[in-house]
């Protein structure tokens, strides 16, 4: 055996060890090959694999190949090393026969390979080969079935709902290929699908399914995460390829290309719903593992300045479909919606990665806030529980909001509900409305106007006074004969009525006809006075009685020894009596 | 039965008596107790109070429609009060035709300028700048002081604002406003069951009546949209 040297890979990592025949039905005596496949990155010395007894078996010879692959995926190269064992047997007897597990001891790791069963018939199955034939080629004309399939493979066939599942989907083959085309992807309805693995072109390696080889490309590997319950059914995938028959014969050189349409079959999984039994108020819909982490941008601001409250849940589930935490209302602070953000990436097979919310803060008001620890629960498909997470508890204080507030602790008022306010209260007394008194109003607009009108007679009247002596006469004419009268009168109570009284009365009734017809009284004779009152179309008798009343107040004053035909008190009486005609 | 109980007792109360029986009740959650009551309270005549209590009393017991026009009544009365503009926005939001459109700011303003005094207190309140621009001007006609006139001058004005917020009520309540009562009620193209049915409204719906045809109301709704329904499918507010 050849001892492989691959210079340059100083890291070893695990092999794939396997073993297979080209022909699982061979007649007694005719050679088949038994092919030990060692398969690894970087593998440095390949030792020879240890064959297991043979008892049924002839060891007709050996030999071994060894191929190298190297690619550069993002920029990392691997090297991917290929390494047969090929031994030549023959079948001793007829019946099931078993070649047993192969062995191979690598960096101090014992590596087995599948028991193969054999089935040996008397009569030979084809002609012996010869050593070092093509295998393809001797295997001309197979049937396509059970040759050249697609598989569909899930992880897991029950999950929970938003618990990840890998589906892979790979082109198992036997035959030469020309090529692939026409590439159907199923379309993951009722899952949030994340890529991790799609191929640009066919990486086909080798391996062995129920003893025998295969070459197989894995075509797509997508995480998924289910989003409803129940029974979910992943399309096929389907795509056309185009095999390499086998020339016939000597006129069929180059063999034919047929076209073959190739579909998996669908993938039935089983969603579980969520357990509702202890599902936290505080479930967002994270399934996972997560850690979360809440903090503030800054703990001080002026002027209702916003903070940014960054709430960050990273971890490996479905991080993309996990929704806002519940931030507890805080009394004046105003938190608005939060800019969301994720970031996901694959590690291995496992979909990781963070979200992160970013709420504004806006303090309404002067204060310290304390923030309430913020809670977020997920469900744990690994020990099939709710878990919830609890950041610290955060405070910051807010100025210049209000001028000249002072600080206020703020309390954990919250908002629950809105219903209409309550009732009004008891009362000992109700005084049903009514409606006002128009005509009390109309009553209060006329008296207005009457104020506003007689303001106006008062000032006619005021310049008539200014201007007309005559009418400003008569104005006073009538308190100043009431003066007069009542200064008589006093006058008379007096046992013997003399002199004044008759000159008081005597200028009272005077005067007073004086200014009521604006009339020079004092300088006119008794006839010139009588001529005039008359002129003035008054009553001749009342004149009269006007001037016999001078003419009695003129005897009993300057003739005192003429003895009055009247008493002063019967001449006061008939004085008024006479004024008040006028 | 306990309704019917409480009704037999309240008619021989006062209204200040049947008041406080409706608070009892209400506080006991027998809305329709206090419904009873209130209304029996508000048989001498309507006061704010007892109009507010009722609207809640309606409200509570699933009556959006009686509870706004209960609101709007008390409204009329005090529309100052907080309780009442705050419930009857509550109650308007809770209704369900939302066909009310926003009002800009400044007719929401104009709006609470001009019912901040009730259409009593405009009255009165007209009645006394007039009064006293009257008098100020009468002054000035007897002492010919023009500071009188300006002072004049300043009443009048504030006499015509009352004035104008006189007429925006009178206006209010010439606009025939109506409350739907109903839970659902469908109106019709014309004034009588054969007519098409054009419309659906619903509960608390708030409208103007334009129109009598015997037991047949033509109802316009906020932005321009009516139909007729009959008498008993809504309330009228004043």
């Amino acid at each position: 055996m050849v001892l492989l040297v691959l210079p340059g890979l100083l890291l070893a990592a695990g092999i794939d060890f396997n073993a297979s025949v080209d022909q699982s039905t061979v007649g007694v005596g005719e050679q088949f090959t038994l092919n030990v496949t060692v398969q690894g990155e970087g593998m440095a010395t390949v030792p020879k694999p240890q064959l297991p007894d043979l008892p049924d078996f002839n060891l007709l010879g050996s030999s071994s190949s060894q191929s190298t692959s190297i690619s550069i995926i993002n920029g990392s190269m691997k090297k991917q090393a290929t390494v047969n064992f090929i031994y030549y047997l023959s079948a001793k007897k007829t019946g099931q026969l078993n070649i047993g597990a192969c062995k191979i001891n690598y960096e101090g790791q014992e590596y087995q390979s599948q028991p193969i069963s054999i089935e040996a018939t008397k009569t030979a199955q084809a002609q012996p080969r010869q050593q070092g034939q093509n295998p393809q080629a001797s295997q001309s004309r197979m049937p396509i079935d059970g040759n050249l399939f697609l598989s569909a493979s899930a992880s897991r066939k029950t999950v929970y709902q938003g618990e990840q599942v890998n589906v892979e989907f790979s082109l198992y083959n036997r035959f030469q290929i020309s090529g692939v085309g026409d590439v159907q992807f199923p379309s993951f309805i009722g899952f949030w699908p994340e890529k991790i693995y799609e191929a640009e072109k066919l990486n086909f390696q080798r391996q062995v399914v129920d003893g025998r080889q295969f070459e197989v490309a894995l075509l797509k590997k997508t995480a998924l995460f289910p989003v409803t319950s129940g029974e979910v059914e992943i399309g096929p995938l389907s795509m056309n390829v185009g095999v390499v028959q086998g020339p016939r014969d000597f006129f069929d050189m180059f063999g034919t290309t047929q076209t073959v349409k190739v579909e998996s079959k669908p993938l039935r999984l089983t969603v579980l719903p969520l357990p509702e039994n202890g599902q936290p108020a505080e479930f967002t819909g994270g399934v996972g593992r997560f850690t979360m982490t809440a903090e503030l941008d800054r703990t001080n601001t002026t002027g209702s300045e916003p903070i940014n409250l960054t709430i960050k849940v990273s971890g490996t589930g479905n991080i993309r479909l996990i929704e806002k935490p519940v931030i507890p209302a805080t009394t004046g602070l105003k938190i608005l919606d939060p800019e969301i953000r994720d970031q996901v990436q694959t590690s291995g097979d496992v979909i990781k990665g963070s979200k992160t919310f970013r709420y504004p803060v806006i303090p309404q008001a002067d204060g310290k806030y304390v923030l309430p620890a913020i809670k977020m629960a997920y469900f744990d498909p690994g020990d099939k529980s709710y878990h919830t997470l609890q950041s610290k508890v955060l405070e910051c204080t807010a100025t210049g909001c209000t001028p000249n507030a002072p600080l206020v602790e703020a309390t954990g008022l919250k908002v629950l509900g809105t219903d209409i306010n309550y009732i009004k209260p008891d009362k000992t007394e109700i005084k049903p409305f009514k409606q006002p008194q128009w005509w009390l109003l109309g009553l209060g607009y006329l008296l207005s106007f009457a104020v506003l009108g007689a303001s106006f007679f008062y000032r006619a009247h005021r310049n008539k006074l200014d201007s007309d002596r005559g009418y400003a006469r008569k104005h006073r004419s009538g308190a100043l004969v009431k003066k007069r009268l009542k200064s008589a009168e006093r006058l008379l109570l007096d046992d013997d009525p003399r002199q004044e009284f008759y000159a008081v009365l005597f200028q009272a009734v005077l005067g007073y006809v004086g200014d009521r017809y604006n009339l020079d009284t004092h300088a006119l004779s008794k006839d010139q006075l009588k001529a005039g009152l008359l002129q003035l179309n008054l009553a001749p008798e009342l004149v009269d009685k006007i001037i016999e009343i001078i003419e009695q107040c003129d005897i009993a004053r300057f003739s005192p020894g003429q003895a009055a035909y009247k008493t002063p008190r019967e001449l006061f009486e008939r004085s008024r009596e006479i004024l008040s005609q006028l | 039965m306990l309704t019917h109980l409480l009704l037999y007792i309240a008619i021989a109360l006062s209204p200040a008596e049947s008041y406080n029986l409706g608070n009892k009740c209400y506080s006991q959650n027998d809305y329709a107790g206090a419904v009873a009551a209130y209304q029996q309270a508000l048989q001498a005549g309507p006061d704010a109070a007892v109009l507010y209590n009722l609207g809640n009393a309606y409200f509570k017991s699933g009556r959006t429609g009686q509870a706004v026009a209960s609101y709007r009544r008390a409204q009329y009365l005090n529309p100052r009060d907080r309780d009442i503009r705050a419930n009857l926005e509550f109650v308007r939001s809770y209704r369900a035709d939302k066909i009310l459109t926003l009002p800009d700011p400044f007719s929401k303003f104009l709006y609470g300028l001009f019912h901040f005094f009730s259409e009593r207190e405009a009255a009165l309140l007209a009645l006394i700048c007039f009064g006293l621009g009257s008098l100020m001007l009468a002054l000035f006609v007897v002492y010919g002081k023009k500071f009188y006139v300006y002072i004049s001058v300043f009443w009048v004005l504030v006499f015509i604002f009352f004035l104008a917020d006189l007429l925006t009520w009178r206006n209010e309540r010439q606009q025939l406003p109506v409350v739907i009562t109903s839970a659902e009620v469908s109106a019709l193209s014309g004034p009588g069951p054969e007519y098409k049915q054009i419309i659906l409204v619903h509960d608390g719906t708030e409208g103007q009546i334009k129109e009598t045809r015997g037991d047949y109301l033509l109802i316009q709704m906020p932005g321009g949209i009516g139909g007729w329904v009959r008498k008993d499918e809504v309330e009228r507010v004043f």
